[in-house]
């Protein structure tokens, strides 16, 4: 019992902080990703006899994370909120220079099934072959949800600096 | 150039103790191995063990009743008649 805390002390000191970033960039709540990622951990430690110790932990984490969004949408709307940031400024996106809060607001504004993967590929730097392990689709859909999530990413930005 | 997930600051994941409390307590709650057994025993071998029960009850009641599997009588009853001077016989 004791080497199993450990283990997953150890697990939740490694993982814990960047799956809580990217939960409360795709959901705008840090309260709302603290619990989703506190589910994570226990469906982690729940399943862990199923877990193949040649996978990838940090995977099969964001597979986990990734679910528990998909669940907590079903039952609630998403929001359109973005996260609220200690840090303005300006960031490269898309070799762009964009304004943070933009590009937040713009995520914000997607659905969900678009923001998730534009949040694991742009936010968290992930492949598509990653991202299709982690929300268990197939490379060719995840290629075409990024392309659209681009497009209405890029039409709201170019909305955005007209208003201004 | 700064990248958008350098953007976000400092986000700590602070529920590490819940996680641990929950964890404790699903170990706690965890049945014992006789409970798990018994609670298989009760899902998956209800229906067989009535079954099996009932052909035993079967048996038992066509065993006491006195009727082998070949529908004969299985016990033989005899009377014993004694007369005046001692003499008895048995039919």
């Amino acid at each position: 019992m004791q080497d199993k805390l450990r283990w997953m002390n150890e697990i939740m000191d490694e993982h814990g902080d960047y799956l809580k970033r990217t939960a409360a960039i795709i959901t705008g709540e840090t309260s709302l990703a603290e619990d989703l990622v506190q589910e994570t951990f226990l469906n982690f430690y729940r399943n862990s006899s199923r877990f193949r110790r040649e996978a990838k932990v940090r995977t099969y984490l964001y597979r986990i994370l990734m679910n528990n969004i998909k669940m907590h949408y079903r039952k609630n709307k998403p929001k359109e909120c973005a996260f609220e940031l200690e840090r303005a400024g300006s960031v490269s996106f898309e070799n762009e220079i964009v304004d943070v809060m933009d590009i937040n607001n713009a995520v914000s504004k997607l659905k969900p099934i678009y923001r998730q993967i534009v949040v694991l590929h742009y936010f968290d730097g992930m492949s598509i072959d990653e991202i299709s392990e982690v929300m268990d689709i197939g490379n060719s859909a995840v290629k075409m949800r990024l392309k659209r999530a681009r497009e209405q990413l890029s039409r709201q930005l170019s909305e955005g600096r007209d208003t201004v | 150039m700064k990248k958008w997930s350098d953007s976000m600051g400092e986000v700590k994941f602070e529920s590490r103790e819940r996680v641990i409390e929950e964890i404790m307590k699903m170990e706690s709650e965890k049945p014992s191995v006789w409970n798990r057994i018994r609670s298989f025993m009760n899902r998956e071998v209800e229906i067989p063990i009535a079954a099996a029960a009932s052909v035993c009850m079967i048996v038992f009641v066509l065993g006491t009743s006195g009727i082998d599997i070949n529908g004969d009588m299985a016990y033989s009853y005899s009377i014993t008649v004694v007369d005046q001077g001692g003499q008895y016989e048995t039919y």
